[in-house]
């Protein structure tokens, strides 16, 4: 796309709607993208020192710990480790390599529990929360041992709205507010800290991280993969964003939401005993949620954001509901997805109806894209499909690769 | 036979056995385990009274729900399931191109997970 002076993007199959273009446009070409980065293991090694290590990753919420001694373990093989995210007596969350000092068992070896220290299995040496050695069996038989310099090794650990994020140094160069940026602070006020938990779906694809995350940022796909999950989606007007941002490495797409899309026979029954759903925006009238946190280019009939915080973690919000996603990638050609969805607490029987097929209806569509990944991915590692054709639909996807690569290629 | 759902709604309990369930993920599995036949037999007979058991169970105060309205919320979770089926995708899985042991749907969410 070449739009260096445009404020918004209008096209002929979009009769009601344009794209406003909420930010400038960072000059990213508008040729093929080579299949290179998603087929190369050479590249995903690059991938993994360059952008892996050297950015904040989102890993969990803070309600999943939320006392002391809580922990869950991450198993994060594109940095070739197992993580321990842990809260302390002081309430701090810390979060470390999850490696006993002594001979490197795993200390945590379950997915979450709680713990008043952490004593590992194999000689029973003991870390507190703050991962500082505490106890070591028979101490006098380690010549000049100096526990204070034994400590679980660190990662750097953060929080921005209850979102947990580590960072592979221990002392990272830009802290994790600055990473976020402008971005972050659009969805500032979205009451994070009131919705509920209630969902987590995960699945193992085999396909590159890259070419999982993209089939989750643009509304092109929507209009023909997911014209059954949603029925009326099928209107190609849908695929063009109402606006879109770019922030650095990050970037967020809002999508339109197409004023006459009917709800079901069952949801119209549904619909009028609570106030939003996915496919139900808060009309002006109910205003569960506000509306702070939300469209930050004030579209004129705006559904929902997708926010994408490079590299691998999407929080997308709606009118009384979020979800996020997590793409761990286990291999250049693997990849495993999280998906978290929150809601506003139900406060009748009706309006937990109405939460039930947002629910359903994002699980199920979001089944729809696990059917594209894995066969993308092996018509690019044939070599037949050597470059992926892109449309200004599609701008986010082109931003993914533009700043990966100029990451990568920065050295 | 003690009665699964509040005796408005008697005619329901025969869908109890196969339909409810408390987790979302067990649900779907008796959403995915289910023919066409059986599943728009479901969705047919609670759509002739979705709306008076919305209003029943609006009546009552929602944090207070007895085990026979929960119950009855319950069923129309997995309602909500077949809906899916029949108002989307005319089929139980959602799509043939990934098996739905591939894609899981964890159960531990929390309290209101469920």
């Amino acid at each position: 796309m070449n739009a260096p002076d445009k404020k918004s993007l209008s096209y002929a199959f979009s009769p009601n709607h344009n794209m406003t273009l909420g930010t400038d446009v960072p000059d990213m070409g508008s040729g093929p993208i080579s299949t290179e980065s998603v087929t190369s293991p050479e590249y995903y090694e690059q991938e993994r020192e360059k952008i892996f290590k050297r950015s904040w990753l989102e890993v969990g919420r803070t309600e999943e710990i939320a006392d002391e001694g809580d922990y869950f373990t991450r198993e994060l093989k594109v940095l070739g480790t197992n993580v321990i995210v842990i809260r302390g007596r002081d309430g701090q969350i810390r979060a470390f390599h999850n490696m006993c000092t002594h001979r490197g068992m795993a200390l945590g070896t379950e997915e979450c529990g709680n713990e008043r220290t952490l004593v590992c299995e194999f000689h029973g040496w003991a870390f507190g929360l703050d991962g500082k050695l505490q106890h070591v069996p028979a101490v006098e038989s380690f010549p000049g041992i100096d526990k204070s310099q034994l400590g679980l090794k660190a990662l750097a650990c953060d929080t921005w709205n209850g979102f947990i994020f580590i960072h592979w140094q221990p002392e990272p160069e830009q802290s994790l507010i600055d990473f976020l940026g402008p971005m972050a602070a659009d969805m500032d006020g979205f009451p994070f800290d009131r919705c509920n938990h209630i969902a987590h779906y995960s699945s193992t694809v085999k396909a590159n991280w890259k070419v999982c995350i993209d089939a989750f940022q643009e509304a092109y796909h929507a209009t023909y993969l997911h014209r059954n999950a949603i029925p009326g989606a099928g209107d190609i007007e849908l695929a063009l964003p109402s606006s879109v941002r770019f922030y650095g490495p990050h970037r967020s797409v809002s999508c339109w939401f197409k004023p006459d899309l009917a709800p079901t026979a069952s949801e119209a029954i549904s619909y009028k005993y609570g106030p939003v759903g996915f496919s139900k925006p808060a009309d002006d009238e109910v205003d569960l949620a506000g509306d702070a946190g939300l469209n930050p280019s004030n579209d004129e009939s705006w559904w929902f954001d997708i926010n994408v915080f490079n590299p691998n973690f999407f929080c997308d919000l709606g009118g009384g509901w979020y979800f996020t996603y997590n793409f761990w990638p286990n291999a250049v050609n693997e990849t495993v997805w999280n998906m978290n969805i929150y809601q506003l607490e139900a406060q009748t029987a009706g309006e937990r109806i109405v939460q039930e097929f947002t629910r359903v209806v994002l699980r199920d569509t979001v089944y729809e894209d696990m059917s594209t990944m894995e066969l993308s991915q092996k018509a690019f590692d044939s070599g037949i499909i050597k470059e992926q054709f892109l449309g200004d639909m599609e701008i986010a996807v082109r931003h993914q690769y533009w700043v990966n690569d100029n990451l990568v290629k920065q050295g | 036979m003690s009665q699964l759902l509040p005796s408005e709604f008697s005619e329901y309990e025969i869908y109890c056995e196969k339909w409810l369930h408390p987790t979302e993920a067990r649900r779907n599995t008796a959403r995915i385990n289910s023919n066409m036949e059986d599943i728009q037999a479901f969705y047919d007979a609670v759509m002739l009274r979705l709306e008076e058991m919305t209003i029943y169970l609006n009546d009552q105060p929602y944090r207070e729900l007895n085990s026979q309205q929960q119950n009855l919320l319950d069923l129309i979770l997995a309602f909500v399931e077949a809906t899916s089926a029949v108002e989307r995708f005319q089929r139980p899985i959602v799509t043939p191109l990934f098996p739905p042991e591939r894609f899981l749907i964890h159960e531990s969410t929390g309290a209101t997970g469920a």
